[in-house]
């Protein structure tokens, strides 16, 4: 077999159309509620520097900046419009409708909010996997099912009489709905091994990162930046702290093993989740996309959905009298 | 089954932002892996990873934020916060960490704008101080040291020319 068949074999097999549905309808209302909730205050904020602090580092805001210049901000209106085009596009994301076009220009105008907002400040790391897997997901079917585009689709194949062959929504399948999650299984190693090279390269590829001080000083500096008060009443604990350092290490080197050895994310999603949980909480560095893609990534809805629908639980104790349950007779 | 056209056109468009994405999103850990910060975000939203890596050690000053005093014409000095400047706790980090050092263009420049433009009674202040946090940390948590003032910064005002 061929690189070019294997490849294709890997990433467009056969997957649930429903996993990637339910990836869009929790990304695009994800970013939706933060386009509302933080974005748009952002805006406002950064609308009030003095333009001096502008600067277009990204390259894709220079793109678009380009017609009209890149070293000086673009107007208040050209950064609204932006900004409402984004947010109508983003509805049509999370309800499916014209769902191809809406899920693209949402990428594409979350993509140029964040950089916009970078060019005034630091830049920061939890939104960037939830623009990349929105831009996957623009390129991918995803609204095929659970979809207002489905519902239509339907009503014009009744309208026209054609016969409707049904399958379960579980069970529905195509060579294209799985490749943007296993994108998204693939990017998580990724970001993590360029995490733990950061930590290792800045102590001269020594062990020095996971000392506990370190941890601690990033604790005490939370509480005081970010008012992270658990911060605080942790930092004194300097040997677990030392031994969650090197937990953090060992899973950021290790995390790609998920990807092949599936059966390891029993182990890694779990921890994966309580380390996020856990920045959260102490040093208040909040990763809620992070959060997200890891459960939408690794876990088969689909499969996990039609497992729990056909369980089987034990009736209970024989009834007393044919037809009267012992629920019954206990509610009676 | 065979092909068509229009589905090998997709896969290769699909390929190619996958293979692209993924290759580029690699590339940047040997920038990481040698402490080059090129990469930073020019190609947003291909960024390196590396929050939290500093490692720090007992004793360690905790440099979280610094403390921004302006001095009036008689000697008394006001703390003037984020808050006050209307700034995020981000920015107020970044301009006062590039003013400590003695940056012009990222640091005492936008920060005497910003004071000019925002702190109540700036006409008034002759001086700014920029002075490390009183804290450091050991390994029973935090613990207070003395502060350092570690740059003064002249003001003149533009309509005066004096301070």
């Amino acid at each position: 077999m061929s690189l070019a068949e294997r490849w294709g074999r890997y990433w467009f097999a056969d997957a649930p159309y429903f996993d990637l549905a339910l990836m869009r309808i929790a990304v695009a209302g994800f970013q939706f509620y933060f386009l509302l909730d933080t974005q748009y205050a952002s805006l406002q904020y950064v609308l009030s520097l003095p333009h001096d602090l502008f600067h277009a580092d990204a390259r894709i805001l220079r793109l678009f900046l380009w017609p009209m210049g890149w070293h000086t901000p673009p107007s208040a209106e050209l950064v609204y419009a932006v900004f409402w085009i984004t947010l109508v596009a983003g509805l049509g994301a999370v309800f499916g409708a014209l769902t191809t076009i809406s899920v693209a220009v949402f990428a594409l105008g979350n993509l140029l909010i964040q950089a916009y907002l970078f060019s005034f400040t630091d830049y920061h790391h939890p939104e960037a996997i939830a623009i990349l897997g929105t831009m996957a997901l623009a390129l991918s079917p995803c609204g095929r099912v659970l979809s207002v585009d489905n519902l239509v689709r339907r009503w014009r194949s009744s309208g026209a009489g054609e016969p409707a062959t049904t399958v379960p929504l579980l069970d529905l399948s195509g060579p294209y709905a799985g490749w943007p999650i296993l994108f998204i299984q693939w990017f998580f190693p990724l970001m993590y091994i360029s995490a733990a090279v950061a930590k290792l390269a800045f102590s001269d590829y020594t062990l020095h990162w996971a000392n506990g001080y370190t941890l601690q000083y990033y604790m005490i500096q939370d509480y005081i930046r970010k008012d992270a008060v658990l911060g605080l009443v942790v930092a004194p604990f300097h040997w677990p702290i030392v031994l969650g350092q090197y937990v953090v290490l060992i899973y950021q080197l290790t995390y790609f093993l998920v990807v092949p050895f599936k059966k390891l994310r029993w182990i890694y999603l779990p921890l994966g989740l309580t380390f996020h949980l856990a920045n959260f909480f102490i040093l208040r560095a909040p990763f809620p996309q992070w959060i997200m893609f890891l459960l939408l990534a690794y876990i088969p809805w689909s499969t996990t959905f039609k497992m729990l629908a056909a369980a089987r639980v034990p009736a209970g104790l024989p009834a007393a009298r044919p037809g009267v349950t012992t629920g019954a007779r206990i509610g009676a | 089954m065979a092909l068509t056209a229009q589905e090998r056109l997709y896969r290769g468009l699909v390929s190619l932002f996958v293979g692209g994405v993924l290759v580029a999103q690699a590339a940047t850990v040997p920038f990481t892996a040698v402490r080059n910060d090129v990469i930073a975000n020019r190609l947003y939203p291909i960024v390196a990873y590396d929050m939290y890596r500093e490692p720090h050690d007992e004793g360690e000053r905790v440099d979280a934020s610094w403390t921004l005093e302006a001095v009036q014409a008689n000697g008394k000095a006001i703390e003037l916060t984020c808050d006050m400047l209307k700034m995020s706790i981000w920015d107020w980090k970044r301009i006062l960490r590039f003013a400590s050092q003695g940056d012009q263009a990222n640091g005492i420049i936008p920060l005497k704008e910003l004071v000019r433009q925002r702190a109540p009674g700036a006409e008034e202040y002759t001086e700014l101080r920029v002075s490390s946090l009183p804290i450091r940390v050991t390994r029973n948590g935090p613990e207070t040291i003395p502060s350092k003032v570690l740059i003064t910064i002249p003001l003149v005002h533009k309509e005066t020319g004096t301070p």
